[in-house]
C-alpha cells in the first residue's frame, strides 16, 4: 500500500508535469487563431479592392463599412489576446541537484532520522508550488486563447456578411 | 571565432544565462516575491527543515534565476546591472 507521503509526491509530480504539457498544448493551439487572422487580413485586401468608395452613401455600402470596422476591431482585439497568451509567462523548474544535495546535508544535520521523508516532502512541495503557478498561468493563457478564437470568428463572420453584401453594393454602383 | 561559436551554440556561459539585467527586475520582482512567499508558507505547512527553492526561467528574456540569485535580487533592490554567479547560485 502506498504511504501518504508517496501518494502526495506521486500526485503532485504527475499534476506538475501535466500542467507543463498543458502549457505547451496551449502554446501550440494559438496557431489556429493566428492562421485565421492571416486569412482575415488577406480577405480585407480583397474587400478593399472591390469596394467602390464613391458609392459610400448607399445603405449596403454603409452597412459594409460598419461591418468592416467591427471586423477590424475584433481582429485587433484577437491579436491582443494572442499576444497575451504568451505574455509574462515564467517557467518553474524543480530544485536542481546542488539544491537537493545542500538540503540533504542540512536535513542530515538537523533531523537525521527523517532524511528520506523530508527529501520526498521537499520534492512534493516543489512540484506543488510549480503546479500551482502553472495552473494560474495556464488558466489565464487558456482564457486569452479562447477569446482570441471567439474574436477571430466574430471578425470572419462580419467579413463574410460584407462579402455577401458586396454584390448589392456593386450593383448599386453599376460595377 | 568565439563570436561565431556563440552564434550557433546555446551554452551555460552565454551572457544571458550568467547575468540578470536590471531592466528585467520590475518584470520579475512580483514573480520572485510571490514564489518566495509560497515557499515559506509551504515550509511551515509541511514542517520542512529546508524550504523548496525553485529556479525560474523567463523564456521571453532568456533569463534563468536560481534561488541564490533570486535572493540577491530581492535583497538588494538597487542591485547592479549584472549579478554574477553560476546558474545554481
Amino acid at each position: 500500500m502506498t504511504s501518504p507521503i508517496n501518494a502526495r509526491h506521486d500526485l503532485f509530480q504527475r499534476l506538475y508535469f501535466d500542467e507543463r504539457t498543458q502549457r505547451d498544448l496551449i502554446r501550440g493551439s494559438i496557431g489556429t487563431p493566428v492562421a485565421a487572422i492571416s486569412f482575415s487580413v488577406f480577405a480585407f485586401g480583397t474587400l478593399v479592392t472591390e469596394f467602390d468608395m464613391t458609392q459610400w452613401r448607399q445603405p449596403a455600402s454603409i452597412f459594409i463599412i460598419a461591418l468592416a470596422c467591427g471586423s477590424i476591431a475584433a481582429m485587433f482585439a484577437a491579436i491582443y489576446h494572442v499576444v497575451m497568451v504568451e505574455w509574462l509567462f515564467v517557467y518553474y523548474e524543480p530544485p536542481d541537484l546542488h539544491e537537493l544535495l545542500a538540503a540533504e546535508e542540512r536535513i542530515r544535520a538537523e533531523r537525521p532520522d527523517q532524511v528520506e521523508t523530508q527529501l520526498t516532502e521537499l520534492m512534493t512541495a516543489s512540484y506543488f508550488i510549480g503546479y500551482q503557478q502553472y495552473l494560474c498561468g495556464n488558466t489565464v493563457s487558456a482564457r486569452n486563447r479562447t477569446w482570441a478564437l471567439r474574436l477571430v470568428m466574430a471578425s470572419l463572420l462580419q467579413q463574410a456578411v460584407c462579402f455577401l453584401l458586396l454584390p448589392i453594393h456593386l450593383a448599386g454602383s453599376g460595377g | 571565432m568565439r563570436w561565431f561559436e556563440r552564434l550557433f551554440t546555446r551554452r551555460r556561459d552565454l551572457p544571458c544565462f550568467n547575468s540578470v539585467p536590471q531592466h528585467v527586475f520590475p518584470r520579475l520582482m512580483p514573480v520572485l516575491r510571490h514564489l518566495s512567499d509560497d515557499e515559506k508558507a509551504i515550509q511551515v505547512r509541511m514542517d520542512l527543515v529546508v524550504p523548496p527553492r525553485l529556479p525560474i526561467v523567463d523564456e521571453e528574456l532568456a533569463v534563468i534565476v536560481g534561488p541564490g540569485r533570486r535572493n540577491a535580487i530581492q535583497r538588494d533592490t538597487n542591485a547592479p546591472d549584472q549579478i554574477p554567479g553560476s546558474l545554481s547560485n
